[in-house]
């Protein structure tokens, strides 16, 4: 017999979790059905009949429960409930939280692993933010900033696209650009010089800089004592920065005190004018000392020499264009103006026949001062460009890291739900909307994520000085601008948690409660994408290993392999402006012959410290060659290897007008028999006869091949480095040596030398760094991966160990059943190396093709990366699976 | 069958004009417009319930509740200086429209303006 009240009642309570539905809604639905009810019997339907009606004209569930919520918080004000539903939203955030932290205790290990790895990804990720903020706030904090443009000097190729680009200008034109440029309001010159810096009897080398007094105006250099318009008077006047008045007048004001600087040969004191604030490194140009540019022309010969040529080009030329002016609006007359100085030189290039383009062979340009630091077109400014690249690399570095460990939590988070099958299903019984589980869920994550930022800010801080080391970079973990960095941690926050965290809760909040409370479902453990998020990591760890495996070799070839001439124990003096001649002759006739020494020679510069090209008319055709002057001794004491003809003379003195070749030379001329050619279009007369060929050796870098050379002997280059080879057995004595003997020459100049061997690897610091890094990355990227897969295994021996104690009782032997439980893992490991070797190949072969010399990818590579994987992968899994066979049968089988 | 779109956006002035002639509550107000329209405007109770609520949260609209014999009090809704206010300019809004209409259709005994 059907019985309204109790059906009534029945309808009440499926209302009754719902918490948009309040009683005094209940009451008025109720309300309603009854009205209905009776209306409907006055109309001669049954009570059942009329209340079914009722019940469906109510419409669904769900689709009352989405209407009443559009209304919920303003129901809530009006009915001034605002503080209940907040207490017990807090309650329940309250009891999410203490279920969370109950969770994150008892299974401590995969917290650890969860925290560790994303702490990890996250010190990553800040050191590349911090990283990418520095390049992008290069340059950035000058207030005229996007007016300042640097006059770069462009060479065409014949088809228009540029062969190279440098900042050098000749000495007048800074000034010339100034007064006949209208779109140009002031420029300043800039060139630096390495002096000697004497204070209370101490010399120390400095970078000093030499400007206009312009430069004050033109950039944001802001002053802490003096006044930037008077600061540099001409042709006194010196600036130094605060850091460098802490360092010489500790605790005083520098202001009006004097340093000495040793211009060519002897210390002059100058009167410091002005102290500016230091400048942040991310800035291309910057110094300590900065004094008139003025000055120089009567301090140094060769630039007084240089004061009127057009075509003598070392120093740089910044401008401040007129406002509203654009490089590219400036251009025109930019080039007019070089038509003006330099037309001649484009008219006989074309005369000649050598340039028939219709666009001219050269220009200058304006390059805004945004555009320097990320430029490496232009080569050789005041600060080395740095490549994008850089950053896309370590980009790319971070969020591998990063995604590593937030699968780690994925996979870990989802092979644990069946430990949670039963809170689920309890809280859905209860009304747990899905919305709310999820969120509950993403909580979780989001805890974990936090407590992994607080530890990843840790480790960056640790990391910091490594890393700043590596990446040439002086950061610090409160950079100027926090906005970047602020954003930068919330997102990351966000994105850790979201990732790691979303489709763990997704796939928990699916399951139906009667399946979840009824008994344990088959949830859990190793599933399908379990498998594929491990090979990811798997895959990208190997990647890295078998990365760092090649950029090693690569560099240590770099370091070993012979190069045409001994760069192991020779010593490299350099004259540092003193009389390189006399020097070395000093050296000759004290050290000479002595056991410490195998041979002492000298050059224009060692082949680590820069170079000269010259290029001239070869027979109608435009040839090149880089040019080195010589010691008639220096072919035999590199221990280089003479193919053809003979070395230098001492005792001809004729050979002071011949050259010495190489291969590439030869080649490049075309030349059948050297010996005895001349050099036709270099130098006077029908230039210089060709003595001796030396076999092909890399006086540039190994990223360069074999260009054509010619060593000479002109007395008129002058010598900057003397050379010694040292006996291997007594190098401290020799270097010992050296030192006095320099220091009986000049005792004012402190003494300094390298090894030429140190030198020439400094040619590969950026390769060696990127190695270092990547060397790092893959180290934490196995090392996550590894801690992901021993969560991974722990899991999978926990869910089966009633089938091991079974396969136990039945005889199977602990190294079977370790076999069978490794098996899985081993497979996936397995897929991953394969995916990873082309990756790789592909990934190393771009990097090893900026190589002229470079190491081939050999099978081994791969084979030591896969190894390492596996045997950690195996490693990891069977000191779980081991410990699981070895248990005590009757153990497991009680266990429940 | 008239759209849903053109019953939703005629709830509120229903609600409104049905309540300008006395309190009433939600099974009597669906109750008076079915009759009014013969059926042709019909809403479910989820959608009146939340709508009165809402106006109720926007002060046009009152409450108290009144006992009945058996089962839980019956909800009565009233208009308050608000809501009539409202109604005035939804009323002024309806005409409009319906008078442009009209004029368009050109209904004998009114010509367009």
């Amino acid at each position: 017999m059907f019985d309204l009240d109790k059906a009534i009642a029945t309808w009440r309570a499926s209302l009754t979790w719902k918490r948009s539905i309040d009683k005094q809604d209940r009451d008025e639905l109720e309300r309603h059905i009854r009205d209905a009810v009776e209306e409907g019997v006055r109309s001669g339907m049954s009570e059942e009949d009329a209340f079914r009606t009722a019940i469906r004209r109510m419409g669904h569930l769900p689709q009352i429960d989405r209407e009443y919520r559009k209304i919920y918080w303003g129901k809530l004000r009006k009915r001034r409930r605002l503080g209940d539903e907040l207490a017990w939203r807090a309650a329940m955030l309250k009891n999410y939280f203490t279920i969370a932290l109950r969770l994150l205790i008892k299974q401590r290990v995969y917290a650890v692993i969860n925290i560790f790895g994303l702490a990890v990804g996250i010190a990553f990720c800040m050191l590349l933010l911090l990283y990418v903020q520095d390049e992008l706030t290069f340059d950035a904090g000058h207030e005229n900033g996007d007016r300042i443009v640097r006059v770069v000097f462009d060479r065409f190729n014949p088809d228009g696209s540029i062969e190279q680009s440098h900042p050098y200008m000749a000495y007048p034109v800074g000034k010339a650009l100034e007064q006949e440029h209208s779109g140009v309001e002031m420029t300043t010159r800039l060139y630096r010089q390495d002096i000697y810096v004497r204070h209370d009897g101490s010399t120390m080398e400095e970078k000093v800089m030499f400007g206009d007094p312009a430069i004050f105006s033109m950039f944001s250099f802001p002053l802490i004592e003096g006044d930037a318009s008077t600061a540099l008077p001409e042709p006194g006047g010196l600036v130094i920065s605060r850091k460098m008045a802490d360092r010489y007048f500790p605790g005083e004001s520098a202001m009006g005190k004097e340093l000495e600087f040793r211009f060519e040969d002897a210390f002059v004191p100058v009167v410091i004018t002005g102290v500016a604030e230091d400048i942040p490194s991310n800035n291309s140009v910057r110094f300590d000392f900065l004094m008139p540019f003025e000055r120089l022309k009567s301090e140094y010969q060769w630039i007084a020499n240089n004061e009127d040529r057009w075509n003598a080009s070392s120093y740089f030329v910044y401008a401040l264009l007129q406002p509203g002016t654009t490089a590219a609006s400036a251009q025109e007359a930019l080039t007019q103006f070089r038509t003006k100085y330099y037309g001649e030189q484009i008219a006989e290039a074309r005369e000649s026949g050598k340039w028939t383009a219709p666009h001219d062979p050269t220009r200058f340009r304006f390059q805004p001062l945004s555009d320097i630091h990320l430029n490496t077109a232009v080569s050789n400014g005041l600060t080395a460009p740095s490549s994008p690249l850089y950053s896309w690399v370590l980009a790319g570095i971070a969020l591998t890291i990063l995604l590593l460990a937030c699968i780690n939590f994925t996979t870990l988070a989802i092979g644990r739900s069946a430990s949670r099958t039963r809170e689920i299903g309890l809280r859905k019984v209860v009304g747990a909307a899905r919305s709310q589980l999820v969120g509950q869920f993403g909580g979780e994550a989001l805890l974990t994520s936090l407590l992994a930022l607080t530890v990843g800010l840790a480790f960056t801080a640790l990391l910091l000085p490594t890393f700043n080391t590596l990446a040439n970079k002086e950061l610090s973990l409160i950079p100027e601008g926090h906005w970047v960095l602020a954003i930068g941690l919330t997102g990351l926050l966000l994105f850790v948690a979201l990732t790691s965290g979303f489709y763990p809760a997704l796939v928990l909040s699916r399951y139906r409660p009667t399946d979840m409370l009824r008994k344990q479902s088959r949830m859990g453990g190793s599933t399908r994408l379990t498998s594929v998020l491990v090979m990811v990591q798997f895959t990208l760890s190997v990647t890295l290993i078998a990365g760092t495996v090649i950029m090693s070799r690569q560099m240590e070839y770099l370091q070993t392999t012979n190069i045409g001439y001994d760069r192991d124990q020779v010593v490299l003096v350099n004259s540092q402006n003193l009389d390189g001649g006399r020097l070395l002759q000093h050296y000759r006739n004290t050290l000479q012959g002595r056991a410490e020494f195998d041979g002492i020679t000298g050059m224009t510069n060692a082949f680590s410290h820069g170079w000269s090209r010259n290029g001239w008319d070869y027979k109608g055709e435009q040839k090149s060659a880089y040019v080195y002057r010589i010691e008639s001794d220096f072919v035999d004491v590199m221990g280089m290897e003479l193919v053809d003809g003979r070395s230098f003379d001492p005792n001809r003195g004729s050979d002071s007008l011949k050259v010495m070749v190489n291969e590439a030379f030869v080649k490049d001329f075309g030349m059948e028999n050297p010996v005895g050619e001349l050099v036709d279009g270099y130098g006077p007369d029908n230039g210089p006869e060709i003595i001796g060929v030396v076999k092909d050796f890399n006086f540039l870098s190994l990223h360069e091949a074999v260009d054509p050379m010619m060593f000479i002997m002109d007395p008129d280059w002058q010598l900057g480095d003397v050379l010694f080879q040292l006996n291997p057995a007594r190098v401290p004595e020799a270097l010992a040596l050296i030192q006095a003997e320099w220091e009986a020459f000049a005792p004012d100049v402190p003494f300094d030398y390298s090894f030429l061997d140190e030198d020439l690897d400094d040619q590969y610091a950026a390769e060696a760094r990127w190695t270092n890094i990547v060397q790092y990355a893959s180290f934490f990227a196995i090392l996550i991966a590894a801690l992901g897969l021993f969560g991974l295994a722990s899991l999978s021996v926990t869910s089966r160990t009633k089938e091991i104690g079974i396969r136990r009782v039945m005889g199977a032997s602990i190294a079977s059943i370790a076999t069978m439980l490794s098996g899985s893992f081993v497979r996936i490991v397995i897929a991953a190396v394969i995916l990873a070797v082309p990756i790789t190949w592909i990934g190393a072969n771009r990097w090893l093709d900026g190589f002229a010399y470079r190491i081939d990818i050999g099978l081994f590579v791969f084979v030591v990366a896969a190894l390492l994987a596996l045997a950690v992968a195996i490693i990891t899994v069977s000191f779980q699976t081991i410990r699981a066979a070895s248990v005590n049968p009757v153990e497991s089988l009680r266990s429940e | 069958m008239i759209p849903k779109a053109l019953i939703a956006a005629s709830l509120k002035p229903f609600i409104l004009s049905v309540l300008s002639r006395g309190p009433s509550y939600g099974y009597e107000i669906i109750q008076h417009v079915e009759n009014l329209t013969g059926g042709d405007v019909s809403w479910t109770t989820s959608t009146l319930y939340p709508v009165l609520h809402r106006l109720e949260n926007e002060d046009l609209l009152e409450s108290f509740w009144q006992d009945v014999e058996k089962g839980p009090a019956r909800k009565y809704y009233r208009l308050t200086k608000k809501g009539a206010k409202r109604l005035e300019l939804e009323k002024q809004q309806w005409l409009s429209i319906h008078e442009a209409l009209i004029s368009l259709w050109e209904v004998p005994g009114l010509k367009p303006a």
